[in-house]
């Protein structure tokens, strides 16, 4: 081999590495942490819902609830396997380990952690462990967000237990359960001390969090919450962005309205991450600006903010080009054209139901996912109660309809955060 | 046998040395080494393996009193994610931390093998002998008896595999796994863990002169251990 032809040669491998090793994060498949292997970038085979159970329906207990979505398949958009974890302590959200093989899943009330395992047989999780101490030994309450690092879990927590107020941290584990530290949110420097998603740009080594409010407010029944001016003054109003390997806040944000989820764009070179504001419904955009400096500003409403129409969930596609966002009060979706991050544009809208909280995309942005369910507390009541999984297919100009399951009908509770499984799962 | 898979681990070999280390990815932005404390992850399970010399050796004798750079491979895994990607990032560690003051005595390298069928104690003598020339950083070489010895440091380690099977469940060559470098502390504890998305040389290297100033008395030479 001479010396140019060596030269062509690594350039290639290089450029090869270099590809593959991009952030591979995605839609909720893009919503996973970039360091979990195993992206479904064909056919989801399953989908787990972890489900607030309710008083009256089923066996009244919180459980996770899988769903055959293999096109063809004889149970396809059927229920298979459901497991009662017991009582009622506000399920909420979920994260894989860094194998995809474990599924941490976590309730905001009695702050217990669950773990399943999805990688022996996904058709039918296994519970394998309780952590049930994570106040005691955190202080922290309302396990929220779990985001995969190498061989660790990190967990957001959205209150405390001393007051029940909105100062939480971070908190990570290793894969065996083992809690290994405890991070709080910062407090000086404009920062409030509150918290509620993770979103991590390994080639940037910054890690973004959120804000929502504490344990006081997410139980409190809204339309009393609403009424409550001094409870609403308790929510969080700002954005952090950390050094990542130092877990030291670098800058905190202004974002007034409870920053939730965040979404980092997954375009390979680029860096800015998205997220919506649930009382001032907007969208901001975090982004260095000409001078490098990270800069977090609103980039567009998201339909009538002053009909307060709630944003709640958002998943970004794989090529960072949209976004779709769910708004909870008029149970619809939008979807907004992200060409120009500057400045996002509606270009779609459709209402799911009388409320809709979480959206769940496959990679290539083929299937769409919806559920219901809010906080126990928050969903609408009576008739409106709806609460349903609704796959759709989306053509790049309408969501239809492929299948929904009503877990009232199905006895199975309030449907909420989805992840997606396969029992052969393509490694990068 | 023996001798056919250690001219094809030498084949690897070579094109693998051909790569230069210099394609790793950017450097990500980094604290200052010191300027951070890294998490205790875990303890670093024990194990007894097997040196290049094919004699028993505890990974705990080579990894204590040193920072250790830990990763698995198997001599013909071509996954461009995979072992490629390892070896290209500890030859650059290698080669920096030789004539770095701050690690040049303190840092250790491992590999060890996901395949002791094939990758026997001459293939691990062949690879160190490569890769022990005029640096500083002794890169060592294990493997062990059979794949049920070396199971349970798989699974302490969360090092997930899984041997590629035919039609009829026979067992091919690739050992399907995600990969990871551990970075272990001198008292044996992981203090991080690295995989694709989050391993560069220069992150490696930050990481480990934190840990050489969090352990001024490490020592890298097997006297030390």
């Amino acid at each position: 081999m001479n010396h140019n032809t060596r030269r062509k040669t690594l350039a290639g491998l290089c450029l090869l590495l270099g590809a593959l090793a991009a952030p591979p994060a995605g839609a909720d498949e893009t919503c996973n942490s970039p360091f979990m292997a195993g992206l479904i970038k064909g056919q989801e085979q399953f989908l787990h819902v972890w489900t607030l159970g309710e008083k009256g329906v089923g066996d009244e207990s919180d459980k996770l609830v899988t769903i055959d979505v293999i096109p063809g398949s004889p149970t396809y958009g059927k229920v298979i396997h459901t497991i009662s974890v017991g009582g009622r302590g506000e399920a909420h959200h979920m994260g894989f380990t860094d194998d995809r093989k474990y599924l941490w899943a976590g309730r905001l009330d009695d702050s217990k952690i669950f773990v399943f395992d999805v990688g022996s047989d996904p058709a039918a999780p296994k519970l394998v462990k309780t952590i049930d101490n994570f106040a005691e030994s955190t202080g922290f309450v309302g396990p929220h967000t779990f985001y995969a690092l190498p061989g660790r879990m990190l967990v957001q927590a959205l209150s405390n237990k001393t007051d029940h107020g909105g100062a939480t941290g971070l908190v990570t584990y290793n894969n065996a359960g083992d809690l290994v530290a405890t991070t709080p949110m910062p407090r000086e420097n404009g920062g409030d001390g509150y918290g509620y998603d993770i979103a991590i740009n390994p080639a940037q080594n910054r890690l973004l969090t959120s804000s929502f409010t504490g344990w006081t407010n997410y139980m409190m029944d809204m339309g009393q919450l609403v009424q409550d001016s001094a409870a609403m003054k308790n929510f969080g109003n700002t954005m952090v962005l950390w050094d990542l390997k130092a877990m030291k806040p670098q800058e905190v944000f202004s974002v007034p309205g409870a920053p939730l989820e965040i979404r980092w764009a997954l375009k390979p070179g680029v860096d800015w991450a998205i997220t919506a504001t649930a009382l001032t419904s907007k969208l901001y955009l975090v982004k260095q600006d000409e001078n490098r400096q990270w800069r977090a500003k609103a980039v567009a409403d998201i339909g009538d903010p002053s009909k307060l129409p709630l944003p709640v969930d958002i998943s970004i596609s794989a090529d960072a080009k949209s976004l779709w966002v769910n708004t909870f009060m008029d149970g619809s979706t939008r979807l907004f054209d992200l060409s120009d991050p500057e400045a996002p544009r509606q270009v779609y809208t459709k209402k799911i139901g009388a409320q809709v909280n979480m959206v769940s995309q496959s990679w290539d942005g083929k299937r769409v996912y919806f559920t219901t369910s809010l906080l126990a507390n928050w969903d609408k009541k009576g008739a409106d109660n709806e609460q349903f999984l609704k796959a759709y297919a989306w053509d790049g100009k309408e969501l239809t309809e492929q299948f929904a399951v009503d877990f009232h009908k199905e006895g199975l509770g309030r449907a909420h955060h989805m992840k997606f499984t396969a029992r052969t799962p393509k490694a990068l | 046998m023996a001798r056919r898979a250690a001219k094809t681990s030498a084949a690897v070999l070579a094109a693998l040395l051909a790569a230069e280390a210099s394609c790793a990815g950017e450097a990500p932005l980094l604290p200052a080494p010191g300027s951070y404390a890294l998490q205790r992850i875990q303890r670093t399970p024990d194990a007894l393996l097997l040196d290049a010399e094919g004699k028993p050796a505890a990974l705990s004798l080579v990894t204590r009193g040193a920072v250790t750079a830990l990763a698995f491979f198997y001599a013909h895994c071509v996954d461009p994610t995979g072992c490629p990607v390892a070896w290209s990032t500890f030859e650059t560690v290698q080669q920096e931390a030789s004539v770095d003051p701050a690690l040049q005595n303190k840092l250790r390298l491992a590999f060890v093998s996901l395949d002791p069928t094939h990758d026997g104690p001459a293939v691990m003598r062949l690879l160190q002998k490569a890769k022990n020339g005029a640096a500083a950083i002794p890169w060592r070489f294990l493997t062990s008896r059979s794949d049920a010895e070396l199971a349970p440091l798989l699974r302490a380690l969360g090092q997930d595999i899984a041997f590629e099977r035919d039609a009829a469940g026979r067992r091919g060559g690739a050992i399907n796994h995600m990969l990871k470098v551990f970075l272990i502390d001198p008292d044996g504890l992981v203090r991080e863990i690295y995989t694709t998305a989050f391993l560069t040389p220069q992150s490696l290297l930050n990481d480990a002169r934190t840990l050489a100033l969090e352990f001024p008395n490490a020592r890298n030479s097997m006297e030390a251990r």
